[in-house]
Formats: C-alpha cells, sequence, structure tokens
C-alpha cells in the first residue's frame, strides 16, 4: 500500500504500523512529533497505530532557533 | 529571580538556538551564557538530517522553549505547538505567528486568538509580540505567562527602538516582560534591563559574531550589570531645571 | 485574587521602618528619574522630603500641565441621603447621632438637579450613607437613569456593592465609583468604625476590584488623613493603586485628600495632617501616576485651596453642601455630614481659576455619543 510521509508518496507493506515506518525510515531519536491525518499521535502510542491506505503521515522534529 | 509561571531562573538571558556555524559552537555559547532557558524550532524532519540538537540540549540540562516559527495562522500555530509539545516534552512555547515572510512582523489578531486557544490546552504561552501595550495585557487577560515584546525588527540589531513602548508595557505587566528580537549588542541588553525588563532573548547577535562565546559571555555579563543597576536604584539624568515662581512659598507666610 | 490577598503580603511595620529610613539621597533620586516606582514614592512622601516641597510642587506642576493641560474639572456633591446603619467615630452620619434623617423623593432629586444644573454642573458625585435596606441599589438605580439624560458624568460615593449592581448601574449611566478605605491599618479602621456592614474591612477593600471587574470607567480611592499616619496610609493607598492600574487597565483612576475636619459628635482628630505635608502628598501622588486624577474638596479653606491648585489638582468640587436637599429642598443647616470651609460660589469659584490661567472643565465626555 502506499502512504503519504511528508509530502511524498511512500510505499509500505500493508498491516504497517506507525512505528515500523518511523524506526525504519528515521530510527530511534528523541525529540520527534507524528501527526496522522493532522492529528498528534503520541508516541507511546505509535506502537498501536495501524496504517491504512492513503494515510497521511507528517514527521516533526526540533531543528535549532530563534 | 526570574520566576515564569512559578518556575524560577537565576539567568535572565533567554537564547535561541540558531544561525550558530557549527552545534558545538553553538553549545559551547549556551553555556558561556548562563542562560537556563533556550528557544528552539520545529521542522518537518528529513532521513538525512543529522542535526541532533534535541539530546544535547535536554542534556545539558536547558529548559526548552520551543516556537512556532513557520506558523502564519493562529490554526496553524496550535498545531505546531501540540507537535512541539509532543517532540520536546514541554508544554511551555513561544508563540510566534509571522505572515510576512520578509521583516517576520508578528501577527497581532492571530497571536491573541491562538494564545487564548493554547491556554485553554494547558500550555504555558510567551507571545512574541509588537511592543504594543494594548496587546500585552489583553494577552495577559488571555492567561499568557510572560509577554515578548520586541525592541525591533529581527535580526536587526538595532537596540531598543520601542522602548517608549516598552516603558508603558513594563509599567503596566502583571507578567514578566521578555524583551526579544533586535538586540544586537551587549550594550543594548543592559539599557533593556535597566528599563525594568524581567529578561532579554538574544539569539543572532550571539550566533553571528565573530567569536560566538566570548559574545555570549559579554550578553551575560551585561544582562546582570543592567539588572544589578536597576535593583541598586539609578540615578536619572539631570533634567534642566526651569526657573519659574515659587510654588510653596505661601506655606512659610502667616495665613495663606 | 484581590487586593485583600494582596495586601497580606505587605507588612505594615516593615513598610513604616523603611519609609522612615529614607534620606535626602533617595529624595534627589526620585525626584530624577522619569518614572517613579513604589521606592521612590516613599521616598517623596517620607520626612526625608519636607525639604524638597518646592522641587516636588514645580515637578509635580509640570508633569500634570503636559498631561492635563490649564484645565479644571469642577462637579458638585448631590447628597441622596443621610441614612445610615454604621457608627463610624468621625461621621456626622453616625447612626447614634440625633439628627433628622432624610432620603430624597425622585421629585427632590429633580430639584437639587436643576439648582446644580443652573450652577453649570455638569458632573455630579451622589453621595449616602449607608443603609441599603432603603437605599440600596434599585434607589441608586432609579436616581442614575432620572439624571443621566441631564448630566454629562454621574459618580457614586455610596456604600460598597457587588460586582453585578455594578454592572447594573453603569448601564443606568454610571461612570465613576468612589469608596474609600479611609484607612488601610486594621486595627484603626475597626477602631473607628464600629457598627453596621462598614465593620467588614475586607468587603469594603476589595470593592474597587468588583467595581473594576464590572468594568466601571473610573474608581476613586482615598485615605481619610488624619485617623493614623498619614504616610504610611497613603502609601498603603499607593498599594492599592499600582495593583488596580494593571488589573483593571481599562479603568481611570482618582485620589483624594479628604482631611478630618470636626463632624457632629466632638471628635478629635488623631493624627493631624499640617498644611506642608498635605503639598507634599500631592505632589509625591502626581508624580508616582502622572495620569491620575486628583481631586480637592470644599473641605479646605479658600486661600489655601488656590494655592493648591496649581500643585497636581485635576478637579475641584465648588460651593458644596453637604446634606440632602440642601441646594434647593430645604436650606435647614443642621442635616449636613461636615461643615465646608469654602463656602464661595461657583462663579466665584470660575473667576478664580480664570485669574490663576486655569480653564474651568464643565464636561469632558459626551455620554450622548454611548446612548441609543
Amino acid at each position: 500500500m502506499n502512504i503519504a510521509l511528508n509530502d511524498q508518496t511512500h510505499p509500505c507493506p500493508a498491516q504497517s504500523r506507525l512505528d515500523d515506518i518511523i524506526r525504519a525510515e528515521y530510527g530511534e531519536r528523541a525529540g520527534m512529533a507524528v501527526a496522522l491525518n493532522g492529528e498528534v499521535v503520541p508516541r507511546g502510542q505509535w506502537a498501536d497505530t495501524p496504517l491504512s491506505e492513503g494515510d497521511r503521515l507528517d514527521v516533526f522534529h526540533a531543528v535549532a532557533g530563534g | 529571580m526570574l520566576t515564569i509561571a512559578d518556575t524560577h531562573f537565576q539567568s535572565r538571558l533567554l537564547t535561541g538556538t540558531g544561525k550558530f556555524h557549527h552545534p558545538d559552537t553553538m553549545l559551547a555559547a549556551l553555556e558561556a551564557s548562563g542562560t537556563e532557558l533556550v528557544t528552539l524550532a520545529l521542522r518537518r524532519m528529513d532521513r538525512r538530517d543529522r542535526d541532533h540538537l534535541f539530546e544535547p540540549l535536554a542534556r545539558a540540562g536547558y529548559r526548552l522553549l520551543p516556537n512556532t516559527s513557520g506558523a502564519r495562522t493562529a490554526d496553524e500555530a496550535v498545531q505546531a505547538a501540540r507537535l512541539a509539545r509532543e517532540a520536546m516534552g514541554t508544554s511551555w512555547l513561544k508563540l510566534e505567528i509571522h505572515p510576512d515572510p520578509r521583516w517576520l512582523m508578528p501577527d497581532p489578531v492571530e497571536t491573541l486568538a491562538a494564545a487564548e486557544r493554547l491556554v485553554r490546552e494547558g500550555f504555558v504561552v510567551l507571545p512574541y509580540v509588537h511592543a504594543d501595550p494594548v496587546l500585552c495585557k489583553r494577552l495577559e487577560e488571555a492567561g499568557c505567562a510572560a509577554v515578548m515584546p520586541l525592541a525591533a525588527p529581527i535580526g536587526s540589531n538595532r537596540g531598543l527602538e520601542s522602548r517608549a513602548f516598552l516603558d508603558i508595557i513594563i509599567e503596566q505587566s502583571g507578567v514578566p516582560v521578555i524583551v526579544d528580537a533586535g538586540l544586537g549588542a551587549p550594550s543594548q541588553a543592559a539599557e533593556a534591563m535597566e528599563l525594568g525588563t524581567d529578561a532579554v532573548l538574544v539569539n543572532t547577535a550571539i550566533a553571528t559574531a565573530r567569536d560566538p562565546v566570548a559574545m555570549a559571555r559579554a550578553f551575560r555579563g551585561a544582562v546582570e550589570a543592567g539588572r544589578q543597576a536597576r535593583d541598586a536604584g539609578l540615578a536619572a539624568r539631570q533634567s534642566q531645571a526651569e526657573a519659574s515662581s515659587p510654588l510653596t512659598d505661601f506655606l512659610s507666610e502667616a495665613t495663606p | 485574587m484581590s487586593f485583600s490577598d494582596v495586601l497580606k503580603s505587605v507588612n505594615w511595620e516593615e513598610e513604616r521602618l523603611s519609609l522612615y529610613a529614607k534620606t535626602p539621597a533617595d529624595v534627589e533620586r526620585a525626584l530624577a528619574r522619569s518614572r517613579i516606582d513604589m521606592e521612590d514614592f516613599k521616598a517623596l512622601i517620607s520626612p526625608a522630603a519636607e525639604t524638597c516641597l518646592e522641587s516636588i510642587a514645580q515637578r509635580s506642576h509640570r508633569t500634570t500641565v503636559r498631561r492635563f493641560g490649564l484645565t479644571q474639572q469642577l462637579f458638585a456633591p448631590l447628597y441622596l441621603s443621610n441614612a445610615c446603619a454604621n457608627e463610624c467615630s468621625y461621621c456626622g452620619f453616625s447612626m447614634s447621632n440625633k439628627l433628622r434623617r432624610k432620603i430624597l423623593t425622585p421629585e427632590e432629586i429633580a430639584t437639587e438637579a436643576r439648582a446644580l444644573k443652573a450652577r453649570g454642573m455638569e458632573h455630579l458625585l451622589l453621595v449616602a450613607g449607608e443603609a441599603p435596606k432603603i437605599v440600596g441599589t434599585d434607589y441608586y438605580e432609579r436616581a442614575l437613569s432620572q439624571l443621566a439624560p441631564e448630566f454629562a458624568q454621574l459618580s457614586l460615593e455610596v456604600q460598597p456593592l457587588d460586582q453585578p449592581d455594578y454592572e447594573r448601574l453603569s448601564k443606568a449611566g454610571l461612570h465613576s465609583v468612589l469608596v474609600y478605605q479611609e484607612t488601610y491599618h486594621r486595627a484603626c479602621y475597626h477602631q473607628h468604625h464600629t457598627r453596621g456592614n462598614k465593620t467588614d474591612y475586607d468587603y469594603r477593600l476589595d470593592t474597587p476590584d468588583r467595581a473594576g471587574a464590572a468594568g466601571v470607567h473610573k474608581i476613586g480611592l482615598g485615605v481619610l488623613l488624619g485617623l493614623t499616619d498619614w504616610r504610611v496610609d497613603s502609601l498603603m493607598c499607593a498599594h492599592h493603586l499600582r495593583y488596580l492600574e494593571r488589573r483593571y487597565w481599562r479603568s481611570r483612576f482618582s485620589v483624594s485628600f479628604p482631611r478630618l475636619r470636626p463632624a457632629e459628635g466632638n471628635f478629635e482628630v488623631p493624627n493631624p495632617i499640617n498644611d506642608r505635608n498635605l503639598v507634599q502628598l500631592i505632589g509625591a501622588w502626581r508624580l508616582f501616576s502622572p495620569d491620575l486624577e486628583l481631586t480637592l474638596s470644599t473641605r479646605e479653606r479658600p486661600g489655601f485651596r488656590d494655592r493648591l491648585i496649581p500643585l497636581g489638582i485635576t478637579s475641584l468640587s465648588a460651593e458644596s453642601s453637604t446634606r440632602p436637599g440642601g441646594y434647593a429642598v430645604d436650606t435647614d443647616d443642621s442635616l449636613e455630614q461636615f461643615s465646608t470651609d469654602d463656602r464661595r460660589s461657583v462663579q466665584d469659584i470660575v473667576h478664580r481659576l480664570e485669574a490663576l490661567h486655569y480653564q474651568p472643565v464643565w464636561k469632558d465626555w459626551e455620554p450622548a455619543m454611548l446612548r441609543d
């Protein structure tokens, strides 16, 4: 199936969970936040959040700023 | 001691983390500045990003103050705030909304609307605004933990151009006043502290100095000196005496 | 959170000691600063400032003229009632005083109002003793509604009310609320207010909070000078003002300087304030708050009053009667709250102001702009 990851089409296995995608793409990191279809998903729920075809995933992290 | 939302700070210098040429320099400069509260931004992540900023900052024990830079409306700022809270594990927030990409002028209407919503959602909101006394009172009433009026356009290094209005804000405010943006030299930071500002936020002037660590140290000294001068009771400039007829001579007359 | 909570953290004795420890150098520094803070105010009302009266007066005069121009607002009190269920040691209206009690009827209010209008008065201060069962919010609402179409500004100096009352009265035309704490010293307060609702110090203290929350345009504070040490009492009032200015920033504030005078019942003034100190106090208030309205009543004698005008005063009463019906309804002097010293006519006051190069202001606001 395909999801949109930070506005890019991203193919992934059916029945993927949020946790799988983040781990594969970005590794284990602190200072991240994820929104699934515009709703923030707390880190503790990533493993229990299944993805479906066409889901939009936005991944953010802390960067330098004033 | 500076107290924001029941949290105490020894240092009255807040620093930004942007515009440094290297993360190590940034960390060294923050340490030299003595700051306890540092701002961070939030961006979409690229898998090639190697900028691991969050962990070293958190490890060094700084309290983090995520900003909402990039937000152009109240809706975007609220969404950015929720993401920042999740990413950085803090509900503290520097609320900034600037629809104008050139001068990064804060939008007062969107900022007040966003502040009201974010306070309801439990955020500790520190809004970046124009030095507008009425707006600052409205934000205070909305429940903001501090106000952050600008001294001059961001990155302009022009100093306290909004002085006359900052004066009023400081006198009226029931929450800490943190002067943000436009402070280009330690002397300007000291002047802001002498004026009665509770704290200042400095980024560009430190980050873009030839020696950011030394400049951070200079700002630290200036902020401390300005505050000490304020507490010590500044002697004011002598205003010119005006010759005029005496107003109180009648008191020594027998019966006025 | 209201001012009674704030005042708990202000210690009278500590403030007194710090005030009396101020030096001439502290006064000099305060006089040179562009913004006067609480420590500066302390210095300006301290004994150390008594040698700098001329400098204080000069600066107060300049500050006042810069903010208000060469103008003086004129107003007259209209006593609605002298019925009172309180016992206050210094007041002629006290319950135990054998005094004919009078509550003006709507017709009598109209008669009094006509007499004041004929003198040119546009700002009225409605005054009443505290008898809430007969003279309460309903009575004031009727009086305000009756007078609002005729007058530019209506102020109320009556018993403290609740926030919803102030909201109701604002709709009826109320512009300002004056509730003087009399003294901020709690023990002294209880010593002089021994009966009636006024014995509730905290309820009275939080009245400006309730008026501010109700959106009242102008709120008046004051210390009854003479009950206790005027310096410390005025300092507490300054704490009150600073708190209110920050919190109710949409409202304006006024302070007045009632000096205790002999009232019915042979009251000895415990801590009288002399003329020099009154001049010092007026100047200190002006420097502390440049846009504060400072009011002078007809309690003071004419020559002295004229001298005080340029020192920071912005509003004056004239040809006042301090009893219900005193302007036109009846002419029996025995009902008055206190005797006035400046009995000059409104016309005389106006001529005097003109001679002093002040413009008398009868109204500074056109309420018709807000009415449907």
